[in-house]
């Protein structure tokens, strides 16, 4: 390894840099909509099973199927089920009449919805067993006074249940963001970050400028960004878990 | 009033139905698509009734070298585990029950390195081992795995040992126990089932990795993740072999995550929350 010391050169190559730019922007739009989503459904969801169920584990067990499976088998099947010519689910979506003249993977829209979707298909399980922790461990007091006093499914939920949600929502919307923002295994595997780079989050990005273009000064440069942004939202995460020890 | 109840709870049963489904099918139908022959995963319509074959088990282990990558996977799986619980779990009894310098930044620093993006430590680590001659070997993947697996052990382990009454360590040396004899005899059985489920999430943390395996490996260390996309290739995929060595890899997860559902919140949120 020889080289010569540029001083911030590669930093000041970097903010200058348009794909870089973009690359963050979809980043943020990817972390954005997948924590939403996955935060929003996950509560749905775990309305939904926190009932009397018979073999409850069991079904538990398929729910958490998703978020069990290697990252990379996750983007290899879906590469098949959605590939143009043999894939299974493709074939059912093209009955119903979309993707018949372009593939889906030459679109850049419904490449980047392809792989959001992705992503809540894989991790809202995990999102909704979080929340069916916390809803266990809710007290039963004021639903009953909630019931006495009349109030509605609807009001009970959104006056009782959310707020004392809150903290555990906080911690889970942390974690999703870092997760969503870590993620690259199964979008390297499922669009390799195209058409184009419509799909290219920073992680992709930065792998593509160490290892693919061996540009590894200006890789470093993009790596040690994301270092940075990880390490302002753990802070966040370490600074709530701290502080609101022992809520959970 | 009960007129009412009994269309809800269809509606409730149906979506949960449909989100069961939903979770399960894609994997379904990948364990279906390891056994089916060559000629039925091309065929359009897609076939749903087939006579299941083993074949593709057989073409990829034993004619593909595939055993090889297992053995690779496994090895370095169980090395990182190994290794992650003997450094972590003392560090974690320390964490527990002495008072360090530092000691809130150090757990900050700890929680950072679980949750950095590998990408950001591949660089460095890719370099430093091409210059020490480990590039491609099991050893350079256990070192890199244990970087987060270590944090993550410690950060739960310490979780685990906070459980336990300090009055119990303390009578140990009361008695006339040494510090590490109390760990070893006294404290360390009482946190036992909590460690085989720390142990376990490290193994699948390390058996599912690819980002490191991708950069870390060429040929000789290479590990399930990372072989198996090399089956995509120009001159055709087999998708029957793919499925069966994906149906490999994730089969295991999912009985070892069976086996730790109680702790399966709390491990992969790395203890915030308490499952």
């Amino acid at each position: 390894m020889s080289g010569q010391f540029v001083g911030l050169n590669n930093y000041w190559d970097l903010i200058h840099d348009s794909k870089f730019w973009y690359s963050a922007e979809i980043t943020l739009i990817y972390v954005v909509s997948v924590t939403t989503a996955e935060i929003i459904l996950g509560i749905a969801v775990a309305l939904l099973f926190n009932r009397e169920l018979r073999v409850r584990r069991v079904l538990i067990s398929i729910l958490m199927i998703p978020m069990i499976l290697a990252p990379v088998v996750v983007g290899l099947m879906y590469s098949f089920l959605l590939n143009n010519q043999f894939g299974t689910l493709m074939y059912y979506v093209k009955q119903l009449g979309f993707f018949r003249e372009t593939s889906l993977f030459s679109r850049p829209l419904a490449t980047q919805i392809t792989i959001i979707l992705m992503d809540i298909w894989e991790y809202t399980s995990f999102y909704a067993l979080i929340m069916l922790a916390g809803l266990h461990a809710l007290p039963r007091g004021p639903y009953e006074g909630a019931k006495v006093d009349g109030a509605s499914d609807w009001q009970t939920f959104w006056w009782i249940t959310i707020p004392t949600l809150i903290p555990l929502i906080v911690v889970a919307t942390i974690l999703c963001l870092i997760a969503s923002f870590k993620t690259f295994d199964q979008i390297y595997i499922l669009t390799g970050g195209g058409p184009s780079s419509a799909t290219e989050l920073l992680s992709i990005y930065a792998w593509r400028m160490n290892f693919y273009y061996w540009n590894m000064g200006y890789g470093a440069a993009t790596v040690m960004m994301i270092a940075l942004i990880t390490m302002a939202i753990s802070g966040i995460l370490y600074f709530v878990v701290q502080r609101r020890v022992r809520l959970f | 009033m009960t007129n009412q109840t009994v269309p809800r709870n269809t509606v409730i049963y149906c979506l949960i139905g449909a989100i069961l489904f939903i979770s399960a099918a894609p994997y379904v139908w990948l364990v279906v698509t390891s056994l089916k022959v060559r000629a039925d995963i091309f065929a359009i319509p897609p076939v749903w009734l087939f006579r299941p074959t083993l074949d593709s088990y057989h073409i990829v282990f034993i004619e593909k070298g595939f055993l090889f990558t297992l053995r690779n996977s496994v090895i370095v799986a169980l090395g990182t585990t190994g290794l992650s619980l003997a450094v972590g779990v003392p560090a974690a009894y320390s964490f527990s029950r002495y008072k360090l310098t530092g000691g809130s930044s150090l757990t900050f620093l700890i929680l950072f390195t679980y949750m950095c993006p590998p990408i950001v430590l591949a660089v460095p680590f890719f370099v430093l081992f091409k210059t020490l001659g480990l590039f491609d070997t099991p050893l350079a993947l256990i070192i890199a795995y244990t970087t987060f697996n270590l944090a993550f052990v410690v950060w739960i382990m310490k979780g685990f040992f906070d459980e336990v009454p300090k009055s119990i360590d303390q009578s140990a040396l009361v008695d006339g126990c040494t510090p590490f004899r109390a760990f070893k005899d006294i404290v360390l059985p009482l946190v036992a089932p909590g460690m085989a489920a720390t142990s376990i999430f490290c193994f699948l943390a390390s058996w599912n990795e690819f980002l490191y395996a991708l950069v870390l490996t060429a040929y000789n260390s290479k590990t399930l993740p990372v072989a198996l996309p090399g089956l995509v290739t120009v001159r055709g995929t087999f998708w029957n072999e793919i499925g069966a060595v994906g149906v490999t890899i994730t089969i295991l997860a999912l009985i070892f995550a069976f086996i730790v559902q109680k702790h399966l919140v709390r491990g992969l949120t790395f203890g915030a929350v308490k499952g």
